[in-house]
């Protein structure tokens, strides 16, 4: 495992370097194991080079419709103002419309950004329950496999994932963080001190679990939902420190690039979204993990450094038609696709296995709201890249009565080696369009 | 039967006290054949168009809607609703032809036969409380309660989800997961290391600066003894200093006053940390509103503060700052390069002397160590000894009750096991000690039951209490009640109440509910137009949300009516705030009542500018966010979010976004789907229009068009759907006052009662809820004695 020649071909550190322009340099991957070496070592640099990944981005304040959509459905479709600014990638995504998940009227406009990625019904009215998020299913499935099973990001205060028992998953705001996290390695006393504290974690967390018999006597139903969900959270904790401890012992993955300063500016929308992108390909590219969500944030104040925009966000969003507002939305909407665009030349510049990071990371872009103005929650701006689908093509479902969006779901799902042929309110295996290349 | 009542709330009110049965043939075996025979047809003749396959107006369907109310709460909500229209006569809608006498007999009676089937057979499960974890801001208080440690506890943890009516305290919305288990860990292991010390006593240093030394620190600003306006005077240890403890700042100093000016705030930081962006952070701020030379103490934890990397040679040590803080935000006159500017009319704060001390201690080890580990005699015991007695000492305190001798030995068990991990008596007493901080008898508030209520015990009553009015755990002499049992008694429980809503922890129940009640957050968040309001300075929003929160708890204290917080001839205020609003002679910074100007428009807090800057756009004023706030906040009753196809302004016409607010609603309200919901929301906000963004009085509109702006003419007028016009913000009043006084004693009965048991109220709670409103309302709305009548209910004292 330590050798730290590069002789296979199927990951050659120079391509990573091209993947990141200066940022990455020099890693001393597993996958980069060489061929020549054992058997074992083969078997995980195969494997590793083709595995699936997948990440989920949404927009909370949606996407003006006009300026996304195409006219008409097909691969000739002419290019919009927002497609414009991912045409380089135009055979790497499909663009769907007419997707939703269905019963999405909530407590408020917006409550359907908590199950964007889980589809239960109701978002926040009386008898809500959320149920797991994709992410998280498969976050299950890969589980041990990587250095963290899944990677949550968002701006403070939200976050798209959701436990099996319908617990919003906190999820990390600081860039800084999470390099430190995943890259940078800790003194030999550090490492071990973080075993101990990870040895005595697993005793205090049993000693716990021991106690929850008595607890759990003859309680009423709520109260005994309550515990159970504080107990599966303490074995939840459990499994994830027995997962740590094996990658504890292990080095981290090499990365060149400095660890990032966190964008004190929190109104630094687009500055705070390419630096969590430049994270993102990071942990994809060294395998530190294969599932991610980032909630892309929206604000209820004026965006820093976006020439031109002097409105509050959210304000913008509902713009009612004003021409002016939507104007201004406009600019904060490319910029938003720019920042995408640069995500996605990261993932394509990093060869794999003679295909791309691309190829293997089913990438999903969209969200909540199809019309944030309004906070309709049907017919949602989806855009599916990368993860071996076949692509380059607007695909236009029906406006009246939507597919459902979960369909899309299972087949991300089986895309990450998922034995499931249902997700939510899922009612067939894919949608129309969504093809495996 | 007159069926344009518009009562609707008195009839609720007597809807299920009354629980008239009506003469309707109901087979109560099999209520279903009922409901296809008698029911069915007229939900089909009367409602369906609208509320079935086809539309789904106010997403109500009923077509398809269930009649088993046992399988989902849900639905006993919304036949619920479906009553509730009915009797008000608001469905079917005025254009549509009535119900007959005897369609409406027969469908109410079943409904409200179903319904009270419902919540007898529901009686004995639902509205119960369930165990509820502590929110940060309760975790934060308990764990520096328990520990006497002063320190960020919640710092880490993920933000509460608040339920469907905003509270953050309900317990089937706090959740738990493992990313906050692990913090929960952490936390407790922090904390206790800085409590439970181990080894010999640290050396104690002392500094004594007679004037701010490093004068040209960065550069920039002159520091000085005599602090003018934002001056600095600066007191840097480069070498001799500790890293952790406590530590003790006493300032000696005079100032000088001015006539017709705020007081001097004088502010104490500890930093410097150039490599983070925090450079500073303030221990603490004083008024000064005497001359006479004082000296003032300042206390702090060292490790809570961004103290240098040693050895960093570029940037002094450990920096103690006092600033003067006070700016009456006039402009700043251009000083000289290095020299402060002088400013004669502002007041100045004189540095006598700056005393710094860390770590204090009066003896080793510290006084919370010994709180908690025992004094140093007990380090003679055998070490299970010691262990035992710290957790009979902990253990009761940490779970608000009395535990017993297997509990303890369970703790004992697991310090045994992990003893030899750890080198020293300490650090696996610390290792036992979070064990009891993650354990679900301290996170939660637990109370064991089974499927039946039964009343609460003293112990739990205490922690109810304490939560409730505290927001903390119960201090000694609540504990001691609880103890000997007393505290069951009604005078001993009374006379509880009373002393913990005097005492000053009652602030964090004022902080919290106001907060969570009338969604103070938003204050925050909303962010304020440079354009439209070039002047405005983000501070002023704290001041908004003091002034709000101040009302309340005068209310409170003083046990005055709560129909001030519709109409008051007062509202509190600060100097910032007065010259916001254009009040003159108020100084300081401590709010203070002030006698309203009659003309002035404001009162109550539909006038208070935290109400109308969170109900706004930040440019302009937001008349249906002010006006959904009053129906959801005040009245209890929210409209319906708007359905996904709600269709847009009118967007084709140019002319339209040059209209006013009112009438680009008015064109709104011309539309069929909107109209139904939207004339019972407009008028509300329409009549607040005289407010605009910031909550300043206006008399015109003021709107940006390109680079300039244009002015359009107030219409604050507008007319509810019963007819009642509403004449501006004093119409507003007026008619909350006169007409709605009991849908707000009522919303605020339910909501101090959700908030009070940490639980959304349900169907059956009505009965209690119009108990609790009609003493309310006979006793003068006098907040106080809501607040002990609520905190003596059944409810309250019911698991």
């Amino acid at each position: 495992m330590n050798a730290p020649h590069v002789t296979n071909p199927a990951l050659d550190r120079r391509h990573l370097l091209k993947g990141i322009g200066t940022c990455i340099a020099l890693p001393l991957l597993e996958a980069m194991v060489p061929s020549t070496g054992s058997a074992a070592a083969k078997q995980i640099a195969k494997s590793k080079a083709e595995v699936p990944r997948f990440v989920a981005m949404n927009a909370g304040l949606g996407f003006h419709a006009p300026f996304l959509f195409p006219e008409a459905e097909g691969s000739s479709y002419t290019l919009t103002p927002y497609l414009e600014q991912i045409k380089d990638h135009r055979d790497q995504f499909t663009l769907f419309s007419g997707l939703s998940h269905p019963n999405q009227n909530g407590n408020n406009g917006h409550a359907s950004s908590m199950t964007w990625l889980t589809s239960a019904p109701r978002p926040g009215l009386a008898g809500f329950k959320n149920t797991i998020s994709l992410d998280q299913l498969m976050a299950q499935h890969v589980a041990g496999q990587t250095r963290v099973p899944f990677v949550a990001l968002s701006p403070p205060r939200s976050s798209l994932s959701w436990s099996s028992n319908g617990v919003q998953i906190p999820s990390q705001t600081s860039p800084a963080k999470i390099f430190q996290q995943l890259f940078v390695e800790g003194t030999k006393d550090e490492v071990a001190a973080e075993i101990r504290d990870l040895q005595r974690g697993k005793s205090i967390l049993d000693t716990v679990l021991r106690d929850a018999q008595r607890l759990n006597q003859s309680l009423g139903g709520p109260d005994r939902q309550k515990l159970d969900e504080y107990f599966s959270s303490v074995r939840e904790l459990e499994n994830r420190i027995q997962q740590n401890e094996n990658w504890v012992r292990r080095p981290k993955s090499k990365v060149d690039a400095e660890k990032p300063k966190d964008i004190e500016d929190k109104n630094d929308v687009l500055a705070r979204q390419k630096l969590m992108y430049s994270m993102m390909a990071l942990a994809l590219q060294t395998d530190s993990t294969r599932v991610i969500t980032f909630d892309l944030g929206s604000l209820n104040a004026v965006p820093s450094n976006i020439q031109g925009v002097q409105t509050d966000w959210h304000n913008l969003s509902h713009h009612g038609k004003d021409e002016s507002k939507i104007d201004e939305l406009k600019l904060i909407e490319i910029a938003e696709f720019q920042a995408f665009n640069e995500f996605l030349n990261q993932l394509r510049g990093i060869e794999e296995a003679g295909k791309t990071l691309l190829d293997h990371t089913a990438v999903l872009f969209g969200s909540n709201l199809g019309n944030a103005s309004s906070h309709d929650w049907r017919n949602l701006p989806i855009l599916v890249a990368g993860g071996g689908y076949k692509h380059g093509s607007y695909v236009a479902h029906d406006v009246n009565n939507n597919s459902p969006l979960a369909n899309v779901y299972v087949s991300l799902a089986q895309r990450m080696g998922l034995e499931v042929d249902r997700f939510g309110s899922s009612t067939a295996e894919s949608v129309r369009g969504l093809e495996i290349a | 039967m007159n069926h344009r009542i518009r009562h609707r709330l008195i009839l609720i009110q007597l809807l299920i006290a009354k629980m008239v049965i009506l003469c309707v043939p109901v087979f109560a075996q099999n209520p279903s054949r009922t409901f296809l025979r008698e029911v069915l047809p007229i939900l089909e003749e009367k409602c369906i168009r609208c509320h079935g396959a086809e539309r789904q107006e106010s997403m109500i369907r009923l077509d398809t809607l269930s009649t088993n109310l046992m399988s989902d709460r849900s639905v006993a909500e919304d036949w619920h609703e479906v009553l509730q229209v009915i009797d008000a006569a608001e469905m079917p809608p005025e254009d549509e032809p009535p119900l007959s006498e005897e369609q409406y007999e027969r469908l109410s009676g079943w409904v409200r036969q179903t319904l009270e089937r419902y919540v007898e057979a529901t009686a004995k499960q639902n509205g119960r409380v369930v165990h509820r974890r502590l929110n940060r801001v309760e975790y934060q208080n308990t764990m520096s309660d328990l520990l006497g440690l002063e320190m960020n506890y919640s710092m880490d943890l993920p933000p509460d989800s608040p339920s469907v009516d905003g509270f953050k305290n309900n317990g089937l919305a706090l959740q738990m997961s493992a990313l906050q288990m692990e913090y929960f860990i952490a936390t407790a292991r922090q904390a206790l290391d800085r409590v439970i010390i181990a080894g010999p006593a640290p050396n104690q240093f002392e500094h004594e600066f007679k004037e701010s030394n490093v004068k040209n620190w960065l550069g920039r600003v002159q520091r000085s003894n005599r602090l003018q306006r934002s001056q600095v005077f600066l007191g840097t240890m480069t070498k001799d200093y500790p890293e952790e403890g406590e530590f003790r700042i006493q300032v000696t100093f005079s100032s000088e006053l001015r006539p017709n000016k705020g007081y001097p705030i004088l502010e104490v930081s500890v930093g410097y940390r150039p490599d983070t962006e925090v450079l500073f952070r303030s221990v603490g701020t004083a008024e000064i509103t005497s001359e006479q030379e004082q000296t003032l103490e300042f206390t702090g934890r060292l490790e809570n503060y961004p103290l240098p990397v040693r050895g960093q040679g570029k940037y002094p040590g450990l920096v103690v700052r006092v600033r003067n803080l006070y700016d009456d935000g006039s402009p700043r006159p251009k000083g000289d390069k290095g020299v402060f500017p002088d400013e004669p009319e502002l007041p100045v704060i004189h540095i006598q002397s700056l005393n710094f001390e860390a770590p204090v201690f009066e003896q080793w080890p510290p006084r919370l160590h010994r709180a908690l580990m025992g004094t140093a005699s007990d380090s003679e015991l055998d070490e299970r000894v010691r262990m035992s007695n710290v957790l009979s000492r902990f253990l009761p305190r940490a779970f608000r009750r009395p535990v017993t001798e297997s509990e303890i030995k369970k703790f004992l068990d697991f310090f045994d096991s992990i003893r030899e991990e750890f080198p020293t008596f300490e650090e696996a007493a610390r290792e036992t000690l979070t064990l009891a901080l993650i354990s679900p008898d301290f996170l939660y508030l637990v109370e064991p039951a089974g499927e039946e209520k039964r009343p609460v015990t003293s112990w739990e009553l205490a922690s109810r209490l304490s939560y409730f009015l505290w927001s903390t755990m119960p201090d000694e002499e609540l504990s001691s009640k609880a103890a000997d049992d007393s505290l069951i008694k009604k005078e001993v429980l009374a006379q509880q109440i009373l002393r913990m809503i005097s005492d000053e922890r009652s602030i964090a129940f004022v902080d919290q509910f106001t907060r969570q009640w009338l969604n103070l957050d938003v204050v925050d968040r909303v962010s304020i137009s440079k354009d439209y309001h070039p002047g405005f300075s983000n501070t002023l929003k704290q001041d908004m949300v003091g002034e709000t929160q101040q009302f309340f708890a005068r209310l409170l204290r003083e046990n005055m009516s709560a129909i001030q917080l519709l109409d008051s001839d007062f509202t509190m205020m600060n100097e910032a705030l007065a010259k916001h609003y254009g009040y003159e002679g108020v100084w300081g910074r401590e709010f203070r009542p002030i006698q309203l100007k009659s003309d002035d428009q404001r009162g109550g807090l539909l006038g208070q500018a935290s109400i109308l800057l969170s109900n706004s756009t930040g440019s302009d004023s937001h008349a249906v966010r002010r006006a959904v706030w009053i129906r959801d906040r005040l009245l209890n009753d929210p409209p319906k979010p708007p359905p996904p196809d709600v269709p847009t302004l009118e967007e084709a016409d140019p002319k339209f976004l040059d209209l006013t607010i009112r009438e680009q609603l008015e064109v709104h309200r011309e539309r069929v789907a909107c109209s139904s919901c939207h004339k019972d929301i407009d008028p509300w906000g329409i009549a607040l229009e005289n407010f605009d963004a910031v909550g300043l009085w206006r008399s015109e509109v003021r709107r940006k068009k390109g680079k300039k702006f244009e002015t359009l003419p107030v219409n604050s007028v507008d007319q509810l759907p019963d007819g009642s016009q509403l004449q501006g913000a004093e119409g507003l009043r007026r008619y909350l006052v006169q007409n709605q006084t009991e849908p707000f004693a009522r919303s605020l009965v339910s909501r101090l009662l959700a908030y009070a048991l940490g639980r959304q109220i349900d169907l059956s709670d009505q009965r209690m809820i119009d108990e609790l409103t009609l003493n309310f309302r006979n006793n003068g709305l006098k907040l106080k004695d809501l607040i002990v009548q609520i905190a003596q209910s059944e409810a309250f004292h019911t698991k």
